[in-house]
């Protein structure tokens, strides 16, 4: 396409924008998004590749910029091929989504059980999630240096060298099995004075008596507090005191 | 002469000359600039107009600041609202003087400005390595 007939197609474009302001395109609307998309990743791409090929001389760079204006110019004219068309498939994609909701919400209304079920089935997936997340980070391995985590007032529940996290029965658990007087410690703002705390080279958060995840670690006292989820699998590290309560 | 814009037909297109093409297509552009209306379409040369607006506002603050506002009385917030107006209105009128081949050269740099970007990283990589 020579320049004159270029920049005629691109009058004509900017006539019919100027005659047709319900067909523009909003910056981001998903059509634009898709076009910056497609023109920035064969950029990238014909960028990377030069880069690949040529590492980043000073011929490299000549030779990236002429592939990365190419690039931009193919695009621009793939663009004037298929955009009108994308517009409607996304449009067209809009208006399904609409109608698949309208559907679902139709249903659900009109009928308790196929809400039961959503409502199990959102729940179930929910759990699952969850429980994953508290899996995960129960199978994380923080190691400490058991002298920092003991002190005649205190312990950190360890096992083999590293923080022990567990659910909030669990931690109970852990702190009756060390003997008469080992519990939980109390939540924020109750903590007895201590000569020592916890210095386990990293902020975590433990258990309270109050259920609630208290953050130690710093080797201070502790000075933040997060409340708990309510789910039975929640894991944090333990810490159990003597004479917490 | 390029006359109403809207009612131009294809044919008419191919009949101008080609300058005539560069003014009406740098004349359909700065409308679109220029247009304050919420459904204007976006384009490199509408953020320079915004940018030099937003300077405009600026230069007319920062003259604002000089005057003891404090006695103007109810009279501050109009024109504190005046000057907002002058400093939008003088960021348009600087794109709409500033000429069609300054304008084009920014519109294509603005335009090209992943490509413009990257040269100048790898330039600056280059002075600098």
């Amino acid at each position: 396409m020579t320049d004159r007939a270029a920049r005629i197609e691109r009058i004509r474009l900017l006539l019919e924008d100027r005659r047709h302001p319900e067909r523009r395109v909003g910056i981001f609307s998903a059509t634009n998004l898709t076009r910056l998309a497609l023109r920035f990743g064969a950029m990238a791409a014909a960028a990377a590749i030069v880069n690949r090929l040529l590492g980043s001389s000073g011929l490299a760079v000549l030779v990236a910029l002429a592939a990365v204006a190419a690039a931009d110019e193919g695009v621009a004219w793939l663009w004037r091929r298929i955009g009108r068309g994308v517009q409607q498939l996304w449009t067209v994609l809009g208006m399904l989504a609409v109608g698949l909701m309208i559907v679902a919400m139709l249903v659900l209304s009109s009928s308790p059980a196929a809400k039961d079920a959503a409502g199990g089935w959102w729940s179930r997936w929910l759990a699952s999630k969850n429980a994953a997340l508290d899996q995960k980070a129960r199978a994380e391995r923080t190691p400490v240096d058991s002298a920092a985590a003991t002190h005649p007032r205190w312990r950190v529940i360890l096992e083999g060298g590293a923080i022990r996290k567990g659910t909030y029965e669990e931690a109970r658990t852990w702190c009756a099995e060390l003997g008469a007087g080992w519990t939980l410690p109390p939540g924020l703002g109750q903590w007895p004075r201590l000569d020592r705390y916890p210095d386990l080279g990293q902020i975590m958060y433990v258990w309270s008596f109050r259920r609630t995840g208290i953050q130690i670690g710093d080797g201070g006292p502790p000075g933040a507090a997060v409340s708990s989820s309510g789910r039975a699998s929640q894991v944090h590290a333990v810490l159990c005191m003597k004479g917490g309560q | 002469m390029i006359g109403t814009p809207l009612a131009l037909k294809d044919a008419d297109l191919e009949r101008m000359s080609d300058a005539d093409l560069a003014a009406l297509e740098d004349r359909l552009l700065l409308d679109s600039e220029l247009d304050s209306s919420p459904k204007a379409r976006f384009s490199a040369g509408k953020a320079v107009v915004w940018v030099l607006s937003a300077i405009g506002i600026g230069l007319m603050m920062s003259i604002y600041a000089q005057f003891p506002t404090e006695k103007l009385g109810p009279l501050n917030i109009p024109i504190y609202l005046g000057v907002l107006a002058v400093g939008i209105v003088a960021g348009h009128k600087v794109w709409s003087a500033a000429g069609r081949q300054v304008r084009t050269v920014i519109r294509w740099l603005l335009g090209h400005w992943p490509a413009v970007l990257y040269v100048g990283a790898q330039a600056y990589s280059l002075t600098r390595g």
